[in-house]
Formats: C-alpha cells, structure tokens, sequence
C-alpha cells in the first residue's frame, strides 16, 4: 500500500490538487472571519459556539464540491492517459481504489485540520470567553471527516466508472446545493442523503429571537445513531464501489 | 519448443454475443507471433484477456507454462511486458517520471530506465512533458514501458498504429530484434499482413473469433499458389481446347485460369490455341500471394 501512495504522490506532481484545495479552505476561512468580525460581548461569550455552527454551514455548500475537485483530479489521470490497463498488470485493482482514496482523503483531513486551526487562532485573537473546547473540536474532526470522507467515496466511485469527469462534478455540484438547502429542512430529512450529513451531525442551535433580534447558540448532544448511520453507509458504499472497480474490465 | 502462450478453448462472450469463440493459441519461446485479423476479429479481446485485464467466459490461459488464475496473475505478469490498444501514460508528467512510475510498480531499479530509452530512442525527449510528445513518440514510450525489467514475454497489440512510415520501419526493426538480442518472446498483432510477412516466424490467423490459421510463417507461405491466366477473343472455344487438351481451367473475369505447368507445357497449349485459330491476346502467370492467402481465409477485403 505504501508503494501505491508514493505513487499517487508522484502521478499528483504538476495537478495543482492542493491549490483547488486551499483556495476553498481560504474561502471558508474569509467567510468565517467576516463572520466574527462584528462581534459584541454577548456574541464573543458564545464565540465557539457560533463558529462550530458556522463551519458546518460553509462546509455543506464547499466540501461536496471540493470532493468532487480533489476526487476528480485524482482519477481522470488515469482515464486521460489510459493507464489503467497498465496499473492493472502490476497491481491489484483494489489497491489501486484503496491508494487512491487514501491519497484524495489526505486533503480532505488537511482541509478540515486547517479548519480547526482557524477556529482557534480566530478564538484566541478575538477573545472568545472560554479556552478552546477541545472536545468539540475533536468531535467536529471527527464528523466533518466522516461525511466528507463518504462524500469523496462517492464522488471517486463516479470518477473512475465515468470517464466523462462532467458526471461526477455535476453529482457534486447538485450535491453542495441540496446540502445547504438540507441545512434549513428539519433533520428528518437529511439523514436521507449523504449531504444532509453535515446538518444532521451539527452540534450546535441557534435560536434567534426576531423581536430583540438577539441570536442565542447552545450546544446540544452529539448525534451519534446518525453518524453510526452514517458509517454503515460509508462501508457499503465502500464494498460496492471497490468490487465495481475490481470488476471493471478494460 | 516451449509454448510461452498456450490457450485451451478459450471463450469470451458479452451477453448473447459471442467475441472469441473456442481459441486454441499456441506462442513458442523466441519467437515473434504475429496475431493477425481484420478489424473486429478478437485480436485485442484476445490479448486482453491474456494479462488478465478481461475475464475469460470459458477456457484455460497458459504463460510461462503456468494456468493463469486471479491469485497468480501478476506474479506471472511480473514476466510481462504489454502494449494494449494505445500507450498508457501520464500526459502531465516527462517520459522519464512516466517510466519511473512503472519500474516502482514493477519494483526495479530506476537505472533500467536509461537502457530503454536507447532501445526506443527516446534519451533526448525524456525530459519533455508526455503531453508534447508526438504519437511516434508516445507509441515509443509505451514500447520502452513494456520493456522494462526485461520481459520474457512482450505483448504489442497494433503497435504501428498511427506512426509514419519511418517509425513503422523503426518499430519493426526493434520487434525482429527483440527474440535474438534479449531472448524475449513477442506477440504482436496487426490487421496488416504485409507488417506480419515482415516481422513475424509464426502466424495465427483469427476472424469472427476463431482461429483460422495457425503454424509458421513458411507454412502459410507454402499456400501461395502460382497460376496462368489466358486471354483470347474466344474464351468458350479456348477452354473446350484447353479441357481436350487436359488443361482444366476456371473463368475468371475475361481471362481463363489454369494451374501452374512447365515451359513446355504452356508452350504446347499456346500452339493448340493457335492451330485452333483462336486469338490469343494475353497469357501471364499470376501469385496468390500471403494477402489473396489471408482475404482467403478471412473472406474479408474491405477491412484491408
């Protein structure tokens, strides 16, 4: 497996894979700060909250779509060049699947990790009451990684069965805007689509008031029969897109 | 001699279609077998499912004298060099980061990369991005993938595809030399058969996905038959002279055919002609060469 990463690292030299990568994290980053921009002493005494509830939001729309870039890029590769037929004589076709995805979710992980980061200089900077909640945090690693991982499965799925890279970006296209519209259904229905994930495993309410017009954020309890949902999901989609690409004949 | 290749009854079918149907091949060591077939016969099918990229429906597939089987394949690949439908490459990337890609996967050290480059020629466009490399060039670059580590065994589907006549001449030139300079064994398909008259010892017909034709170059040469064709102003009386004569002959456009016979022979039936008073206009001997052979065989002219 080693053998196989170095070489997506080495396929991924020239792909820009990381500037696509960090132009939407800076993005998500530009959003979040302007976000806390104009913060009172009420919004910073719920400063963690509101920017765990943030994130998810920007991410719903962003991550698809960036699963969809990394995930593509890492596949067409192959497609442009016809080398599959040439992997595929030295080297298990599920190792090939496996490598790749190791390989897209590196960014994915970096992605939120830089997430992370912001939140807490951003915290730090602007005097968030409270020290960083770590627990939170590593909840959000955990949830956001989740989805985003099933996400870019779906999206490698689509990108190596479809030569056409126009599939699965529009799968991903379609998929971010759903997400964000999933944000603002009740949760019964996101958990029907991967999408809707990063609404359902969002920690964080808001409650605003329209007559004071005062926002009030509070913790509720993790949604873990929704992530374990969501991990049976990961795994079958798994099983399924790996034995179609072993089964691909070329 | 050893058979490198051996299949038994080798089948593929998609749905109620059939692409191979009960092939028996047979590849001897050191030689270089031309796979030859029209457009559509199985050839790359055929190939294919030799590395393993396509599942047999039916059938055994023998290399190096081993069963080819899902668990062994590329242990025996590891034997392999291959060059299917069109070279394999990673457009972004110089020919030389290409070819380093496939020696990490074949597991050799990157100092085999320079002997292939002088093989294929190819040393001073290493460092070009593939994507500004010619089809020539490209074509070159899949040979020099295939050939590193040494392969005992190289499989070429159509590797003159797209080359203009000088790197068809070069492509052909390095396949002849491969059996005698490194021992290898080469499979090379073409729909040519004036490419496989060329390069090929052994020759395996296939069409509709049977094989038609198997054995030695000279086998299939030794099938060429040489003829007379006749022409008079009166073609009936000319060939009820030559059947009185002993001459059975067949009509063919305007010409009457008779088999080949000596001087003395010919000779014998132009003055019969002639003592017939039957105008004679043309007489010329005629060779069924490889490619009547191979239309022949193949009842195809159009794919030619």
């Amino acid at each position: 497996m080693t053998q196989a990463l170095i070489l997506e690292f080495k396929k991924a030299r020239g792909r820009k894979i990381w500037m696509i990568v960090a132009a939407m994290t800076l993005v998500e980053i530009i959003w979040t700060l302007w976000g806390t921009s104009r913060m009172d002493e009420h919004d910073l005494a719920q400063g963690w909250e509101s920017v765990l509830l943030q994130y998810p939001v920007i991410n719903s729309i962003i991550m698809p779509v960036m699963a969809a870039v990394v995930a593509s890029r890492v596949c067409d590769v192959e497609h442009k060049g016809q080398t599959l037929k040439l992997l595929e004589t030295l080297m298990p076709a599920g190792r090939i699947f496996d490598a790749k995805f190791l390989f897209s979710n590196l960014y994915m992980i970096t992605a939120v990790m830089i997430q992370i980061i912001s939140m807490v200089v951003v915290g730090c900077l602007k005097g968030f009451a409270g020290n960083p909640p770590m627990d939170k945090l590593a909840c959000y690693l955990l949830f956001t990684g989740t989805v985003n991982m099933t996400l870019l499965l779906l999206q490698q799925i689509l990108s190596l069965q479809f030569a056409n890279q126009m599939v699965s970006l529009s799968v991903g296209l379609l998929g971010g805007l759903m997400s964000i519209f999933l944000f603002y259904l009740p949760k019964v229905f996101s958990n029907f689509f991967l999408w809707g994930y990063y609404a359902v495993l969002t920690f964080v309410e808001m409650d605003w008031n329209p007559a004071t017009r005062i926002v009030n954020y509070y913790y509720i309890s993790e949604n873990w029969s929704s992530f374990i949902l969501l991990l049976g999901a990961f795994t079958m989609l798994y099983l399924i897109g790996r034995r179609l690409f072993i089964r691909k004949e070329i | 001699m050893e058979n490198i290749i051996k299949t038994n009854g080798l089948n593929k079918r998609y749905g109620n279609s059939r692409i191979i149907n009960d092939l028996n091949l047979a590849v001897l060591q050191n030689s270089v077998y031309g796979f030859l077939g029209p457009n559509g016969a199985g050839k790359t099918t055929t190939m294919k499912m030799v590395v393993g990229l396509v599942r047999p429906s039916d059938g055994m597939i023998s290399v190096f004298g081993k069963e080819l089987n899902p668990k062994n394949r590329l242990e025996i690949l590891k034997g392999i060099g291959s060059l299917i439908e069109s070279p394999s490459y990673y457009g972004h990337l110089t020919g030389e980061e290409n070819l380093q890609i496939i020696t990490t996967l074949k597991n050799i050290p990157e100092k085999d990369i320079s002997r292939v480059l002088s093989i294929v020629r190819l040393e001073k466009q290493k460092d070009k991005q593939v994507n500004n490399y010619s089809l020539g060039m490209k074509q070159r670059l899949g040979l020099a993938g295939a050939l590193l580590g040494n392969p005992r065994l190289l499989i070429l589907d159509e590797p003159t595809n797209g080359l203009d006549p000088a790197g068809i001449q070069e492509m052909r030139d390095l396949i002849c030399s491969f059996p005698k300079q490194y021992g290898m064994t080469v499979m090379v398909s073409s729909h040519l058969l004036s490419e496989i008259d060329q390069i090929a010892t052994d020759v395996g017909i296939i069409n509709h996905g049977r094989l038609i034709f198997q054995g030695s170059i000279s086998s299939l040469r030794e099938k060429s038959t040489q003829q007379i064709a006749i022409r008079t102003l009166d073609n009936g009386s000319a060939a009820n002279v030559l059947k009185t004569q002993g001459f059975p002959c067949e009509k063919q456009d305007s010409f009457l055919i008779i088999s080949k016979h000596s001087d003395e022979e010919i000779a014998h039936v132009v003055k019969e002609l002639v003592d017939h008073n039957i105008p004679l206009v043309r007489i010329e001997e005629r060779n069924n060469n490889l490619e009547d052979i191979f239309l022949k065989l193949t009842g195809k002219a159009s794919e030619l």
